[in-house]
């Protein structure tokens, strides 16, 4: 017999930390968003929507929204494909697989800022490991300025933060591949099913939750992008990898326009709850039990 | 059954939700860089005072009082650590009641933690301060302690004062000065048989030598957003301080900008030198560190930087044979002036619970053979009058210029905003030489943010 006492009691920890840590700042944080508070003066004035009407004029939030949505939109989709196809290649028993499994997820529990000054030197043009290994090897044309050239810096970041996660990616989509039972398999070869056509209409369809999943984090952590690109270019050079939440550190506590910066960090909460529900929504939609 | 099911099932997605957003939370970044500084003071016990050499013990007559621990949180660690713990050392056995906890940060992020501190009510006792505007918002808004009456401020240069008062008032100590110029490698101009230049075209007609020997002739690393700034501020006072000493006075009361002033000519020239190639390739992906590295390991010649750079090339080579010359960005027969400026300081809150042992403390880091010992770490410059600590060949290369003129690094006078709105500017403009965007814009947008800001 269920008891909704028990229950609440066991969520109660989970609901007191969301409220204190969560749900408090972000009502703070609305508060905020209204004044022109400084950042650090006891003193603040309220200013009412004064922050978000100067913020939809401020051509620098729009160029920081257009970064974010490129970063995420090249993030989510080549990070996916990339771990969906070493996922199905691991997707088999053996040593190796297992050990290349734990060697990619590696860099997903490294630091952000430990990969970001890491890569920042493998970057380097005249010093870092990727310019000189394509030196050695006679390629030394293709060598470029990866983070200070405004045509590289963006993909460069995008590369890094891929690195990072895909192991994560990759795990994710092995959990959903081997919960597909193999009789379906079995059924689909006896039918004469090829690779492509198998994967197409058995595995793809499967491992939908796991496919929600993955793009669901995909599009929100990218959206909140900061710390590997604070420590890699800290948005430059210029705005070329400013992402909307290195702008709105900048403006907050570079500026002393933490109204400002707060109001900013508003829109971008709204702005990624839109994606995220949209995108449930489609997707959950494909979902179907096995 | 499926209202509880569901109820299970919304406890369980909040409990997963939150454990990964505090996972996501990652590590602490707590910037204590304190393990291994003054927190030893702490564990001093009386008998290091008994024992201490020879020196006339220091009298208890002060050391009464009941023990008190302040706690100080600055940026010095990088310029100064040996130098700090010596100095700490000396205070504890000064006065061996009060005990110094220091905490250290980082400079960009000591300029974030000191605001949500004091925000926050959590003030130290001890803070670090920038000299100029920077300490212009918590002035007013009653954070820092007024140090007018202290016994230093009357042996401090005039300029170096001035740096630290608002409004007549002192709100901090300064502890040394830096100076920008062009750090050389003197093997490889004695190679080449080059001599100092005294003005920009000789500068370039040796930076063209240089190039033609295959050598890099400057290193630079604008990756890092604050030394886009080194190579205009070395320039500024000779371009416009020099003849106009109340440029920025003008500023703030409206009648100068910066479109209309010799920053066209300055970020024009900054541009050329990039054309020419003088300086290393993909010099915007490249860092601090590694210009640095560039310069010390003699695949550059030159690079323009302030004397803090000299520790950090010495630190890679050794025998590095270091000279340093003013940025010579004057016509022939002008004078070159340098800039130079107050770096470290120290200040106080205001709402301290120990005030007058706060004032003991920064009163002991003014004094003469303290102040030395920090210049000595720091291979920086005095700004007491009566300071003339011995200082190394290559700073000494560098006194008769500053003799001649200076002015201070010119964020120091500008309202918040502008300096990292130059910033972005500069690597925005050196992408393509001003092409996409032009030099106009970032000037522009430069007047716009000092124009918003220069009331607060």
């Amino acid at each position: 017999m269920k008891r909704p006492g028990t229950q609440l009691l066991f969520m109660l920890p989970a609901i007191v930390l969301f409220t204190l840590f969560l749900m408090i700042p972000m009502v703070g944080s609305f508060y905020f968003s209204l004044t022109n508070w400084d950042g650090l003066s006891p003193h603040v004035d309220y200013v009412g929507f004064q922050n978000y009407k100067t913020l939809l004029h401020d051509s620098e939030v729009w160029i920081a929204l257009k970064n974010t949505f490129i970063f995420a939109a090249l993030v989510t989709v080549l990070q996916n494909v990339l771990s969906l196809l070493l996922a199905l290649l691991l997707d088999k028993a053996g040593w190796l697989v297992r050990f290349l499994r734990v060697v990619y997820l590696i860099p997903a529990m490294l630091s952000a800022l430990a990969i970001g000054y890491v890569w920042t030197y493998f970057y380097n043009p005249v010093l870092g490991v990727i310019n000189v290994m394509l030196d050695n090897i006679g390629l030394g044309a293709w060598a470029q300025d990866w983070l200070g050239d405004p045509k590289f810096s963006m993909y460069s970041v995008v590369f890094t933060n891929i690195w990072q996660w895909t192991g994560l990616s990759i795990i994710i989509y092995l959990a959903g591949l081997q919960a597909i039972p193999h009789d379906l398999y079995e059924a689909g070869d006896i039918d004469g099913a090829r690779r492509l056509q198998r994967f197409r209409h058995i595995t793809f369809p499967l491992i939908a939750p796991a496919f929600t999943v993955n793009i669901l984090i995909s599009i929100i952590g990218s959206l909140k992008v900061f710390d590997l690109i604070y420590v890699m270019t800290k948005g430059g050079p210029g705005t070329a990898t400013e992402s909307l939440a290195v702008l709105l550190y900048k403006k907050a506590f570079n500026f002393n326009e933490m109204g400002y910066g707060t109001a900013i960090a508003i829109v971008m909460f709204f702005v990624i709850l839109a994606i995220s529900v949209i995108q449930l929504r489609i997707l959950r939609g494909r979902e179907i039990e096995a | 059954m499926a209202g509880t099911k569901r109820f299970a099932g919304l406890g369980m997605g909040m409990v997963l939700a939150l454990s990964v957003i505090l996972g996501g939370c990652g590590s602490n970044g707590s910037n204590e860089g304190s393990g291994d500084s003054p927190s030893a003071s702490k564990s001093a016990s009386p008998s290091a005072v008994s024992t201490s050499s020879g020196k006339a013990s220091p009298s208890a007559s002060q050391a009464d009082d009941k023990p008190v621990t302040l706690k100080m949180l600055h940026f010095m660690e990088a310029e100064a650590g040996p130098s700090l713990k010596e100095i700490n050392k000396r205070f504890h056995e000064k006065y061996p009641n009060i005990t110094i906890e220091y905490e250290n940060a980082p400079v960009d992020q000591y300029q974030s933690l000191i605001k949500t501190r004091f925000a926050s009510g959590d003030a130290p006792d001890l803070v670090g301060v920038f000299p100029g505007t920077w300490k212009e918002p918590f002035v007013k808004a009653g954070y820092l302690m007024d140090l007018s009456d202290r016994p230093w401020v009357a042996r401090l240069q005039d300029g170096a004062k001035d740096m630290e008062s608002m409004d007549g008032k002192v709100y901090a100590l300064p502890l040394d000065q830096n100076a920008i110029g062009v750090i050389y490698n003197k093997k490889i101009f004695a190679d080449l048989g080059l001599s100092i230049p005294k003005n920009w075209d000789e500068f370039l007609a040796l930076s063209e030598k240089i190039k033609a020997a295959k050598i890099t002739p400057l290193a630079l690393g604008n990756k890092d957003l604050w030394v886009t700034q080194i190579i205009p501020y070395a320039m500024a006072p000779s371009a416009i301080y020099r003849d106009n000493p109340n440029f920025d006075q003008d500023m703030y009361a409206g009648k100068a900008t910066f479109a209309d002033s010799p920053w066209k000519q300055m970020m024009a020239d900054y541009i050329d030198l990039d054309k020419k190639g003088y300086f290393n390739k993909g010099n915007l992906g490249t860092s601090y560190d590694q210009m640095v590295q560039l310069f010390a390991t003699g695949k550059a010649a030159m690079m323009v930087m302030g004397n803090w750079g000299l520790p950090a090339i010495l630190a890679v080579n050794p025998e590095a044979d270091l000279g340093m010359f003013p940025l010579p960005y004057a016509k022939a027969g002008e004078k070159v002036y340098v800039s130079s400026a107050i770096a470290l300081g120290i200040g106080a809150s205001a709402n301290t619970k120990h005030p007058e042992e706060v004032k003991k403390y920064i009163d002991f880091w003014a004094e003469a053979e303290n102040n030395e010992v920090l210049l000595k770490q720091a291979q920086a410059f005095p700004v007491f009058k009566d300071v003339n600590p011995e200082l190394s060949a290559t700073l000494k290369e560098l006194v008769p210029y500053l003799n001649v003129g200076t002015y201070n690094f010119l964020d120091q006078k500008w309202p918040q905003g502008v300096q990292d709105t130059m910033f972005t500017g500069i690597q925005s403009v050196l992408v393509d030489g001003g092409k996409t965007y032009s030099v106009d814009k970032m000037l522009g947008e430069m007047d716009k943010v000092f124009a918003a800001k220069k009331g607060q």
